[in-house]
Formats: C-alpha cells, sequence, structure tokens
C-alpha cells in the first residue's frame, strides 16, 4: 500500500489534524518529489473529474434525446382529409368540456381540504430517502425501510424511539409525524410537528406540517387553526411557503 | 427554498441509485437554463449544453458535501454557477474554441493549499502530465477505472462497496489506492 497516496487524499478529504495539515504544507515546499506526488493526484482527480462529465453530458443528453423522441411518437398522426370532420368534433367536444367543467365548478367551488393535504402528502412523503450514514443514523435507517413499505406503524415506534434518544435530531421529530400522519394518527402526528416546529432550526418544517395534519383532520376549528399556522408560513418565509400561499387563497 | 428542491436535495444526499434517479430530476427540471444561456450569453446550443452539464456536476458535489447552505433556493444557486460557466466559455471562446470540459479551470480542491505550496504544485501540473494520466487511465483496467471514477462522483467506499459487491469499504480503499498507485507507475514508465 502506497502509503503517500493515502496521506496526500486525507489532506483534501480534511481528515488530518491541524498539525498534521501544517507539516503537509511544509513538504510541498520543501520537498520536491513529495510536491510532485501531490501534482500527481491533483492532476488525476482533475482528468477523472472531465472524464466523468463527458459521460454524464453523454448520458443525460441522451436521455433528454429520447425524452423528446418519445413526446414526438406520442403525438398521434391524423390523415389529412379527416381533419375537418376531427375539427368539427373538437369544437363540440369543447363546448362539452367547457359545459362539465362549469357545472363542477358550481358544484364544489373549493376543492376538499383534506383532499388537498392528503394529496399533499402523497406527493411529497411516499416515499423517504434512504441515507448511508453513520451507526448513529441506523436506527433512522431501520425507519426509513419500514416507511419505505408502507409499515408505518413500525417506522413510528421506531423514530419516536429514536427521537427520544436524540431530542436534537428534527429528522426523527419529522419522520415520526409522518408516520403516525400515515396512519392517521393525527394526534400523534401533531404532537411529533408541534415539537418539530419547536427546535431552533434554519429550515422548519414543523408548522407547515401542523397545517396539513390539520386539514387533513378536518374537525370543526382545524381549518380555522390551520388557516393561522399557514399565515405563520407564509410570514415568517418559513419551509412551505409558497404551497402556503397557494393553499391559503383556497381556504 | 420549496419543496422540491428539499426532495431534490435529500435524494441526492442518499443512496447511489436514489441519487442517480435525482440526479436526473435535477438536471430535467431545470434544463430551460440552456435556452437561457443561449439567448442571453450568446452561445450557441452545444456550448450552452456544456456549461449546464458542469454547472449540475459541480452543484452535485457541493450538495454531497454539503458545500450548499440552502439559503438561496436550488435555482438561484443553480442560476449563479450556470452564469459563471457561461461568462468562463466566453472568455475561453475568444482565445480558443475548445468545449469546457476540455479546459477545466485550476481544480478547487488546490485552493486548499497555502499560495506557495500551491504554486510549486501548480507549475508541476503540467498538460503533458494530464495528457499522460488520461492516457493511463485506460490503461489500469476497467474495474480500476470504474472504482475511481464512481469515488470522484462522490460515492463513498461503503457505496461502491455495496454497489460493486466488495467486502467492505476498506477494501474498497485498498483497492482505490493501488489503482492510484498502478496509474503512477504506468505514467512513470512512460516518462
Amino acid at each position: 500500500m502506497n502509503t503517500t497516496l493515502e496521506y496526500i487524499e486525507s489532506y483534501f478529504q480534511h481528515t488530518l489534524s491541524p498539525d498534521e495539515r501544517k507539516s503537509f504544507e511544509q513538504k510541498c515546499e520543501a520537498d520536491e518529489e513529495f510536491a510532485r506526488e501531490v501534482a500527481f493526484y491533483v492532476t488525476t482527480r482533475q482528468s477523472l473529474r472531465e472524464e466523468l462529465l463527458e459521460q454524464k453530458h453523454t448520458e443525460w443528453k441522451e436521455g433528454r434525446e429520447a425524452e423528446n423522441l418519445a413526446a414526438v411518437q406520442d403525438i398521434p398522426s391524423i390523415a389529412p382529409a379527416k381533419r375537418s370532420i376531427l375539427r368539427s368534433w373538437s369544437a363540440y367536444a369543447a363546448a362539452a368540456c367547457l359545459v362539465l367543467a362549469a357545472s363542477v365548478y358550481l358544484f364544489e367551488a373549493t376543492p376538499s381540504t383534506q383532499k388537498l393535504a392528503a394529496n399533499y402528502v402523497n406527493d411529497n412523503y411516499s416515499e423517504i430517502s434512504q441515507q448511508m450514514g453513520a451507526d448513529l443514523k441506523d436506527s433512522m435507517a431501520l425507519g426509513k425501510s419500514a416507511y419505505n413499505d408502507k409499515q408505518y406503524d413500525k417506522a413510528g415506534q421506531v423514530f419516536d424511539a429514536f427521537g427520544k434518544d436524540h431530542p436534537d435530531i428534527s429528522d426523527a421529530k419529522k419522520l415520526a409525524g409522518l408516520s403516525y400522519l400515515k396512519q392517521k394518527n393525527y394526534d400523534a402526528a401533531l404532537t411529533q410537528f408541534d415539537e418539530l416546529a419547536k427546535m431552533d432550526l434554519h429550515i422548519n418544517s414543523g408548522d407547515f406540517l401542523k397545517a396539513v395534519t390539520l386539514l387533513e383532520r378536518n374537525n370543526p376549528g382545524d381549518k380555522e387553526e390551520a388557516k393561522k399556522l399557514l399565515q405563520k408560513v407564509i410570514d415568517g418565509q418559513e419551509d412551505g411557503s409558497d404551497k402556503a400561499q397557494e393553499w391559503i387563497k383556497k381556504l | 427554498m420549496v419543496n422540491q428542491d428539499f426532495q431534490i436535495l435529500y435524494g441526492l444526499r442518499g443512496n447511489y441509485s436514489e441519487r442517480s434517479r435525482h440526479e436526473k430530476a435535477l438536471y430535467q427540471q431545470y434544463y430551460y437554463f440552456i435556452d437561457e444561456g443561449c439567448r442571453k450569453y450568446n452561445l450557441n446550443y452545444d456550448d450552452s449544453f456544456s456549461a449546464y452539464s458542469d454547472t449540475i456536476l459541480s452543484a452535485i458535489q457541493n450538495i454531497i458535501n454539503n458545500n450548499f447552505d440552502g439559503r438561496s433556493s436550488l435555482k438561484t444557486y443553480l442560476y449563479q454557477i450556470f452564469s459563471n460557466k457561461c461568462i468562463d466559455l466566453i472568455r475561453k471562446n475568444t482565445t480558443n474554441k475548445q468545449q469546457v470540459h476540455k479546459t477545466m479551470p485550476v481544480p478547487e480542491m488546490l485552493n486548499q493549499l497555502p499560495d506557495a505550496a500551491k504554486t510549486i504544485v501548480e507549475r508541476l501540473m503540467t498538460g503533458e502530465l494530464k495528457a499522460k494520466i488520461k492516457e493511463q487511465l485506460n490503461a489500469i483496467g476497467e474495474k480500476c477505472k470504474e472504482i475511481l471514477l464512481m469515488f470522484e462522483d462522490g460515492v463513498s467506499d461503503k457505496e461502491i462497496a455495496e454497489a460493486l459487491a466488495y467486502h467492505n469499504a476498506a477494501v474498497v480503499k485498498t483497492t482505490r489506492l493501488r489503482c492510484l498507485e498502478k496509474l503512477r507507475e504506468k505514467v512513470r514508465e512512460t516518462s
């Protein structure tokens, strides 16, 4: 094993102590052979990055082109002789759609708030990314795996227990809340999101998720309480403020 | 930041397969920047495309390494990088017609060194050395190259071990360093 390359890698990965870093830097200046090794390492990393960029560039470009091609192929071709008949039929169809849309609008002037909240949870939290990490996060990984397998009761228990052992980890509260919300255990979800909202975080989704939970629960007074929370999210530019602005107009 | 940003950030910091999916999502989401590059910076489509790909790769690496602090939206952050890349490209195009990925600036990692050490190392990073490294990268074997490229892509040794069925992260690290050593020997042989 070449320990020089390992030493150089450790420097660039910031795993050396301040004294070791200083000694590394002095060695670069005093020992030309060592400086050559560093130059080799950095140039290799640079060359690899360029190759990687070319690979991604090709991969993404191909993906994009394939998508564009699929979109073009999805457009059905229409024989010219049939176009005028089709045009008149499409006029009738458009008129029918307008009548239908108007009746739907009159029948249900505002979308169901429960549906709004449930759709939001489904769209954004059907699956949770599973990060690789330190041992401390193993329980979190277990909880995430259970959540993604739709074992929300198990996930809730894991996140809840983990959150109690590590009260400073906001993700545990958020994920415990989401697991309870998925089980429609709204009170337990609100408790978790409430604790999350009280944490001093740069980005905090606690209030917004409380509002989502209240809208989905839809008990008497919930909508009013959710409105206040959404307004708070907007005023404080908290996480979810874009969605809050959109929703508050509909409530 | 909007929730879509959070999803992408969370996914990019997830495991390797999760990451690939979110890389594509990020790439698709701001694809319209390419038109902006053509319109605002008067670049041709290919150049704007290169600047955009380079932007996405840089942003992904910053996100994975937690160098994106989340104070601005992802869009603002990406656009800032993209603008800089476009401006760099305009400058380069005035002197030569090489593509952005062919003329990389001095690697950011070199900026970790203090000025005196940086100058010495930079002087030793010749075009000739780079050409030899690029040539010999194809001579170290596919497996070696794959591991080195994955590591460069921000994949941890632990994740490489899982993806390529190595026993553990320590084995990957040893293999990876041996591959680097092999490359260095091959470069030396051609000198």
